[in-house]
């Protein structure tokens, strides 16, 4: 999958969990650019992605994500 | 209600935690109920699945929730914002996890060795804070950790984390047993259910402090608002039980006393099994009733006669069966028992009644039944409705005693109007002449229905051929509704007779009873005999060991009885006299190559 189609299959999923449909993803958009992303909704998101690419996200990623961007690189890499 | 009766796992919780989060105002009235929840492990997602939890059990949830980790702070100060808040319940979730950091923390053998009462102590001195001014207080059992450290022998030492908790958790069960106020909810028996591999998320806890995978919220926040349900009073007390495929494998009106499965091989060993549990529920404490669609001496025949039943006949304490539609005969119930509908539970493997009765008694509980008997003791009991109090002498003895009450009471079966109800279920019904693509099937059925089956003449698929050959009217009938496709349910064959059509053979499915199929289809017969020329209608009713379900059949549709013996009547009604029933099916546009459209 290209970097776009990921983010496409990511921007509904991130709607939904922050509860806004004006969200749009890029790789570089990060917590501080999205309301109610916090830790605990930040959980949430990150089981949506894995129930919805079959995939598991290693804790690295969960802990450390910076940016959009390193999950669609987890979520191409793990699709593989 | 049940929010989300058809969702499990992560939708379940999606759509619990939005309910949750967006509560609308108490705008249906429903009994208020003031919940402090206490956690040391992130309360704000628990909050949410639990508002809903609570929302689903009829009760409107006003959540006091005290920041992660301040519980005994809350417990001690008189002036925190919990008791502040005045609530009736305090919810205090703990996570396992806390308690592995003390197991790790501590620095000798002897130190293990007392963790768990030095623990259970301290949860005891948080949740008697709340029980001394008689609060409610729901607190947990941890599920069994993975770290065993010992394998097998780490269950008997408290050197193991395993085995540490195993000892916690035996503590608690006896101190609760002791404070009268005190609920447990068991997460041990949750976690297993799910299995502790899937149950905890270690990566969740360590990202932010979930103490489980948040998929299993849900199970955690319906466990405890099922305890505060039941101490609000709504407590099941009644099984009323199906019969055919519920009890028993297979269909007793036609298949007969030796022809249904119970014992004998290992499909009706399964059932056999089902019972042995149902009757384990009456001895803790369950009235049983049985609501079945049959004649009512056919089922009792099974009850008496079958050397496998495990339930007798003594161990029912209302016994229903007949023609009428469940929900007014579950109505009957609890009239006769007179307990409220919400103290019923209702087992049947039929979605069509289970839906039938939600529909129309949304007091009753209803679980999903899988479609294997051997699922049905997991369903019922994954299904969180067999909550109980306590267990006392009464309990033992009380459907006995229900049996003898029941006895006296004569109230006589309501019939109940349920136009509305077939409705909404979108009935759509194709009839034809037999087609020869249908033929085996149509051919099948008569071959196999015994109880709505006028003349049980048996007529073979050649016979059928060739009464459409020869230009007689036949009939076929195919039905789906929202729920799926029950294929062909009705065959008829007709011969003109003078100016009559001749109902020769008449058989329907009885899965299909009751629905305004039988009103359908005889105005088809009408309006086939009008298309024809032909002045009236004949038919006739043989009786046979198994029909007698059919045997007022033409005096409902207000045929004339022309002639009546014993085993033999005879019927005759004009077209001109003939009054057109209305139902609620509507006709099928029929693609041949797919089915019912």
């Amino acid at each position: 999958m290209t970097d776009q189609e990921v983010l496409n299959d990511l921007t509904p999923l991130f709607r939904e969990i922050f509860r806004d449909d004006a969200i749009t993803l890029k790789r570089e958009t990060t917590a501080a650019d999205v309301e109610r992303w916090d830790s605990l909704t930040h959980i949430d998101m990150i089981m949506m992605v894995e129930a919805h690419f079959g995939i598991r996200v290693p804790t690295r990623v969960v802990a450390q994500m910076k940016a959009v961007g390193d999950l669609v690189h987890v979520i191409q890499s793990r699709l593989k | 209600m049940n929010v989300a009766i058809d969702k499990s796992g992560l939708e379940l919780y999606r759509s619990m935690l939005q309910i949750g989060q967006s509560l609308p105002n108490n705008a249906d009235g429903l009994p208020e109920v003031r919940i402090a929840l206490l956690a040391d492990h992130a309360p704000q997602q628990l909050a949410k699945v639990l508002s809903c939890a609570v929302l689903e059990q009829g009760l409107f949830p006003l959540l006091c929730v005290a920041d992660y980790g301040t519980a005994a702070f809350q417990a001690f100060d008189p002036a925190s914002e919990t008791h502040t808040f005045r609530p009736e319940f305090v919810v205090y979730s703990t996570a396992m996890q806390k308690y592995r950091d003390r197991f790790f923390a501590a620095e000798r053998a002897q130190e293990r060795d007392t963790l768990p009462k030095r623990y259970l102590d301290e949860v005891l001195g948080v949740a008697d804070s709340f029980l001394d001014r008689g609060i409610g207080t729901i607190v947990n059992n941890f599920p069994l950790p993975l770290e065993r450290m010992f394998g097998n022998f780490g269950l008997l030492t408290s050197q193991s984390l395993y085995g540490s908790v195993f000892r916690f958790n035996q503590l608690l069960v006896e101190a609760i047993a002791k404070r009268a106020n005190c609920l447990l909810s068991d997460f041990m028996y949750l976690a297993n259910g799910a299995g502790v591999q899937n149950f905890f998320d270690e990566r969740l806890w360590q990202t932010s402090k979930y103490p489980c995978a948040n998929r299993f919220l849900p199970d955690l926040a319906r466990s405890a608002a099922r305890l505060i349900a039941t101490r609000r009073g709504k407590v099941s007390k009644v099984l009323v039980l199906d019969l055919d495929n519920t009890l028993w494998g297979g269909v007793i009106g036609d298949d007969g006393l030796e022809g249904i499965n119970l014992g004998g091989d290992a499909y009706g060993e399964a059932f056999r099994q089902f019972q042995k549990y149902i009757l384990s529920l009456r001895d803790r404490g369950y009235i049983l009733a049985v609501c079945s669609k049959n004649n009512e001496s056919v089922a009792l025949d099974a009850f008496r006669n079958h050397p496998e039943m495990v339930i007798k006949e003594t161990d029912i304490s209302v016994f229903v069966a007949n023609w009428n539609d469940k929900a007014s005969n579950i109505e009957f119930i609890a009239r006769v028992l007179n307990l409220g509908l919400d103290s019923i539970i209702f087992i049947d493997d039929s979605a069509f009644e289970r839906s039938l009765v939600r529909s129309a008694l949304p007091q009753v509980c209803v679980p999903e039944l899988p479609e294997d008997v051997t699922d049905y003791c997991a369903a019922l009991e994954q299904s969180g409705l067999l909550e109980g109090t306590g267990f006392t002498k009464e309990d033992a003895t009380r459907s006995a005693k229900y049996r003898e009450e029941a006895q006296r009471t004569t109230e006589q079966l309501k019939f109940g109007n349920i136009d509305e109800y077939l409705a909404s279920l979108e009935m759509r019904i194709d009839c034809s002449p037999f087609r020869s693509e249908d033929m085996p099937r149509i051919a099948q059925l008569i071959q196999r229905s015994n109880q709505f089956n006028f003349r049980t003449q048996r007529l073979s698929q050649a016979a059928c051929e060739k009464a459409l050959e020869a230009g007689e009217v036949t009939i076929s009938a195919r039905l789906r509704d929202k729920f799926g496709d029950y294929g062909l349910i009705a065959a008829a064959v007709c011969e003109t007779l003078d100016d009559d059509l001749f109902i020769k053979e008449f058989v329907m499915s009885c899965r299909v009873l009751k629905r305004g199929v039988e009103e359908y289809l005889v105005n088809y017969v009408f309006d086939q005999c009008r298309t024809q020329g032909l002045k009236g209608v004949r038919g006739q009713y043989l009786r046979s060991a198994k029909n007698a379900m059919v045997a007022d059949f033409y005096a409902r549709f207000e045929f004339e009885n022309t002639f009546r013996d014993n085993d033999r009547s005879d019927w005759y009604l004009s077209v001109e006299n003939y009054k057109v029933r209305s139902t609620q099916i509507g006709e099928a546009k029929i693609d041949r190559s797919r089915g019912i459209e």
